[in-house]
C-alpha cells in the first residue's frame, strides 16, 4: 500500500506529516511535489522518502494524477491519497482501509461530515462542500464529501481512473469517472484538525469559482 | 453604381483569406472543419460590405433588433465571443498538454534518480 502526499509549498509542516505517519507504521510513502516554490523537495529528500517532483504548479488534481500513475507503475495494490497540510490524521488510513474491505469496494472517500461531530469545520468550508456535493449530484453521485483529499483506491481504480482535471475539480471528476466505470465507492467517516496554517491552504472563494467553473464545464 | 474602398477590399480579402485557408487544409495543417466557421463570418462580412443596407436589414431582421445597425453590432458581439472561446478552447489544449508534459516529466526525473540510486 502506498501512501501519497500531494504538496505544494508544504516544507514548514511535511516532516511533521510524514513523521505521524511513520509513526503508524507506514512506510511506503510518496511525496508528489506540485512545483512548490519553497524547500519542499529538499526537506522530502533529507527524509528518504521518494519524491515526484512536477516542474511547475499544475494543481492538486495533476498530483493525484501523478500519484495515480506512480502507483500503477510501481503495481501498487492500494492507494492512499492525503493531504499533506496535516489536517488528516494517519489514524484513519486504518479505518478507511477497513471501510473497502468490508465493502468491496474500489475506491473509499474519508467523509468529515459522516456520522461524526463537524460543527468545528470552519462555515465557508461547509457551505463550500454542500455546493459541490450538489454539483457532483448532478452528475449522478450522491456523496457527503465531495471535496475530500483523503482516499483510498484499489488496484482496479487504479488502473481504471484516467483523470483530466488539474484543479480540485479532480475530486468530482473522481467520483463521476468510478461511476462510469463501474467502480464501486463508498464513504467512511475521518477526523479533521482545521490549524491556521491548513486553513491558509486549500480552497478559498476564488479557487471555488474557479473550480465550480471547471466542474461545470466537466460536466 | 458608386463603391466605395472597403465594398471592394473586404471581398478581395475574403477571396485571398479562402485561398490560404484551402491551401492548409490541402498541405494537411488544418482540418476542412476548422475553417467552415471562419469562412461563413467572413463570407457574411463580403457579403454585408457589397450590400451593406440590404443584408444588415435582414441582419436585423433576423435577429429582432430594431434597426440594421444594432443588427451588425449584435452579430459582431457574436463573432467576438465565438473568438474568445475558439481561444478558450486552445488555452485549455495547451493547458492539457503542460500538464501532461509536466506529470511524465516528474515521473521520468524520479525513475532516473531511483535507477541511480
Amino acid at each position: 500500500m502506498l501512501i501519497a502526499l500531494p504538496a505544494y509549498n508544504e516544507s514548514s509542516v511535511i516532516t511533521n506529516v510524514i513523521g505521524s505517519i511513520r509513526a503508524e507504521g507506514y512506510n511506503n510513502i510518496v511525496v508528489i511535489d506540485d512545483g512548490s516554490k519553497d524547500d519542499t523537495a529538499q526537506v522530502v529528500k533529507s527524509l528518504g522518502v521518494p519524491l515526484v517532483r512536477l516542474p511547475i504548479n499544475r494543481g492538486v488534481g495533476a498530483a493525484f494524477r501523478t500519484a495515480i500513475e506512480y502507483a500503477h507503475y510501481r503495481n501498487e495494490d492500494k492507494l492512499v491519497l492525503m493531504d499533506a497540510d496535516g489536517q488528516h490524521y494517519p489514524e484513519d488510513i486504518k479505518g478507511l482501509v477497513l471501510a473497502m474491505q468490508e465493502s468491496n469496494a474500489d475506491i473509499i472517500i474519508g467523509s468529515r461530515f459522516l456520522g461524526r461531530n463537524y460543527e468545528h469545520i470552519p462555515f465557508i468550508r461547509r457551505v463550500y462542500n454542500k455546493v459541490a456535493n450538489w454539483v457532483t449530484y448532478l452528475g449522478e453521485r450522491n456523496v457527503t464529501d465531495s471535496q475530500s483529499g483523503f482516499r483510498v483506491l484499489n488496484r482496479k481504480a487504479i488502473q481504471a481512473l484516467d483523470l483530466e482535471c488539474d484543479d480540485y475539480a479532480a475530486c468530482s471528476e473522481m467520483i463521476w469517472k468510478a461511476k462510469r466505470q463501474g467502480l464501486q465507492l463508498k464513504e467512511a467517516p475521518i477526523k479533521v484538525r482545521y490549524t491556521e496554517y491548513s486553513l491558509s491552504k486549500g480552497q478559498n472563494l476564488w479557487k471555488g469559482v474557479k473550480t465550480m467553473v471547471s466542474l461545470v464545464r466537466k460536466w | 453604381m458608386h463603391f466605395k474602398i472597403f465594398q471592394i477590399a473586404v471581398p478581395v480579402l475574403f477571396i485571398v483569406y479562402t485561398i490560404y485557408q484551402i491551401s492548409m487544409v490541402r498541405r494537411h495543417e488544418k482540418k476542412f472543419a476548422d475553417i467552415v466557421i471562419p469562412l461563413l463570418i467572413f463570407l457574411l462580412l463580403a457579403a454585408v460590405s457589397i450590400f451593406p443596407d440590404a443584408t444588415t436589414k435582414r441582419l436585423a431582421r433576423l435577429m429582432g433588433v430594431q434597426d440594421n445597425v444594432n443588427g451588425l453590432l449584435v452579430f459582431l458581439i457574436g463573432v467576438l465571443l465565438l473568438l474568445v472561446n475558439n481561444l478558450y478552447e486552445k488555452i485549455r489544449i495547451q493547458n492539457a498538454t503542460i500538464t501532461k508534459l509536466a506529470i511524465h516529466v516528474g515521473l521520468k526525473e524520479e525513475r532516473k534518480e531511483n535507477e541511480q540510486g
